[in-house]
């Protein structure tokens, strides 16, 4: 009985154990997988990504020119950063805020044209 | 005497995922105990027909959240023996360095869990605050706390730095010394022996005849664990089973406390044997053939059989998770206990009912 006493008297005098969120946040280690980010700048639409992905959660489309990826299917599992050819993807550390409808998880980019050489 | 008939579970407090034990009981003693399955049965092993070899790691890392290194780990492994490939060494080690710390939150979740059963709270909290420093290190290293994603086919995703390696014994050490401070109450405290001490036994015989598995079997004295085996890179380093004799919640306890300072060690050499080198061998080929692997999950034995016909699908995955092992021997050990017991005792065994249904 004493030895849990100990330990809990040392609980009641120490440091907290947990942090006031949110006025006191931990900053995110840095090899985080919290979000995703795209680079439309260098993107080939070329639908490696896509084709990887274990969840289906990226949509290229050639003609429209664009790249969609549904957050809330996404795994964070980083298959597709692996796989894109160009290195367009990466992972953030810092998580994304919370959004209020689905359609706004879903990052929707257009690829730019590239001038033919 | 009467006897009625109580169904424990779905939605039980101590039973964290749904499953059901419907007890038989005569003045409060269980005379016969059945068990229900089937409530979060996902049909992932399915999935290999719709999901190509290389995303179906993803999915074997799904099969368990707690273990899920090791779930991971093991479907690598058996796909790397058909494709004819062996991770380099160095990517085998952090394999081994994953999968341990995996092995250590999952029994301090245990612990803290089986502490919250014999309604001891504040050790629960203290154990819980233990399991974050792990959590944390895992976080740090691989960027999930839980499903770190880190296993590839043909080796490792994530690398481990020096001053990540350096982060991981410092974390340990303040395990460690965490640990030791609950020893005396996991062990000695008057409450916590009158709840645990002669349990549920399981005799040795018993054990091995009902094919009870992991720290189940060891505290019932017999030594086995399939990391003796020397799969990965658990050949190179040298190490005994934990066992106890008792049998009983008490041993169970013990097996799984001491587990803990094995997998500190393991992993302590395991950082002090990492080679350099490259964290991956690729290859093109498509798997071909029959195979059979197993490992030595935190709850015991998992067996993983693959056949695959060299096309980008498998034809057939199945999985034998170690619960469903151990239910044989805990539909042994209810019949006999006070009604009030059989939370506990079941608990003991460490069910984890999302993998055995997958
Ligand atoms: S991180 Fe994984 S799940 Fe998410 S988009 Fe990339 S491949 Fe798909
Ligand atoms: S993000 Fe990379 S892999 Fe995906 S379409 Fe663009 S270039 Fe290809």
């Amino acid at each position: 009985m004493t030895s849990m006493l100990k330990i809990l008297l040392k609980n009641g005098t120490g440091r907290y154990a947990t942090r006031l969120y949110p006025a006191e946040a931990r900053e995110p280690f840095a090899k985080n997988r919290a979000d995703l980010s795209f680079d439309p700048g260098c993107c080939r639409l070329c639908k490696t990504c896509s084709r990887k992905c274990p969840t289906g959660a990226i949509e290229v489309d050639k003609e429209n020119r664009t790249w969609k990826r549904d957050v809330f299917s996404c795994v964070f599992c980083g298959d597709c950063i692996e796989a894109c050819p160009k290195s367009c993807l990466s992972f953030v550390a810092r998580p994304p805020l919370p959004q209020k409808h689905h359609q706004q998880a879903v990052v929707y980019a257009t690829v730019p044209e590239r001038s033919k050489k | 005497m009467t006897v009625s008939v109580i169904p424990v579970g779905p939605q039980h407090p101590v039973f964290l995922e749904p499953f059901q034990l419907k007890l038989v009981v005569e003045d409060e003693v269980v005379s016969e105990a059945l068990p229900r399955f089937g409530y979060v049965h996902r049909g992932l092993e399915a999935l290999v027909v719709s999901k190509d070899f290389r995303q179906m790691t993803r999915v074997a890392e799904r099969i368990c959240g707690i273990c899920s290194a090791i779930h991971g780990m093991t479907y690598c492994r058996a796909i790397e023996k058909l494709l004819g490939i062996t991770p380099p060494p160095r990517a085998q080690m952090l394999r081994l360095v994953w999968s341990e710390l995996h092995r250590m939150h999952s029994h301090l979740l245990w612990l803290g869990l089986f502490a919250e059963a014999m309604g001891f709270e504040s050790l629960f909290m203290q154990i819980f605050r233990i399991r974050e420093t792990v959590m944390d290190i895992l976080e740090q290293t691989t960027g999930n706390r839980v499903i770190i994603s880190v296993n590839v086919i043909g080796g490792v995703r994530r690398d481990l730095d020096a001053e990540g390696a350096d982060g991981i014994r410092r974390a340990l050490k303040k395990v460690a010394g965490d640990l030791e401070r609950i020893r005396p109450v996991l062990v000695d405290d008057y409450s916590v022996r009158k709840r645990t001490e002669e349990k549920g036994i399981l005799a040795k015989e018993r054990a091995y005849e009902l094919g009870a598995v992991g720290p189940v079997l060891r505290a019932s004295g017999i030594s086995q664990d399939i990391r003796r085996t020397g799969y990965g890179a658990y050949g190179e380093l040298d190490f005994e089973p934990v066992v106890e004799s008792g049998g009983d919640c008490q041993a169970r306890c013990k097996v799984r406390y001491r587990e803990l300072f094995q997998s500190m060690d393991l992993i302590r050499s395991g950082l002090d044997r990492l080679s350099d080198g490259e964290i991956q061998t690729k290859s093109k080929e498509k798997p071909e053939g029959e195979i059979l692997v197993r490992s030595e999950q935190p709850r015991g034995e998992v067996v993983y059989y693959i056949r695959a016909d060299g096309s980008k699908h498998l034809q057939r995955l199945r999985i034998r998770t170690p619960t469903f092992a151990n239910m044989a021997a805990l539909m042994d050990l209810l019949p006999g206990l006070d009604l009030a017991d059989v939370p506990l005792v079941t608990l003991s065994l460490d069910p984890c009912i999302a993998c055995t249904e997958r």
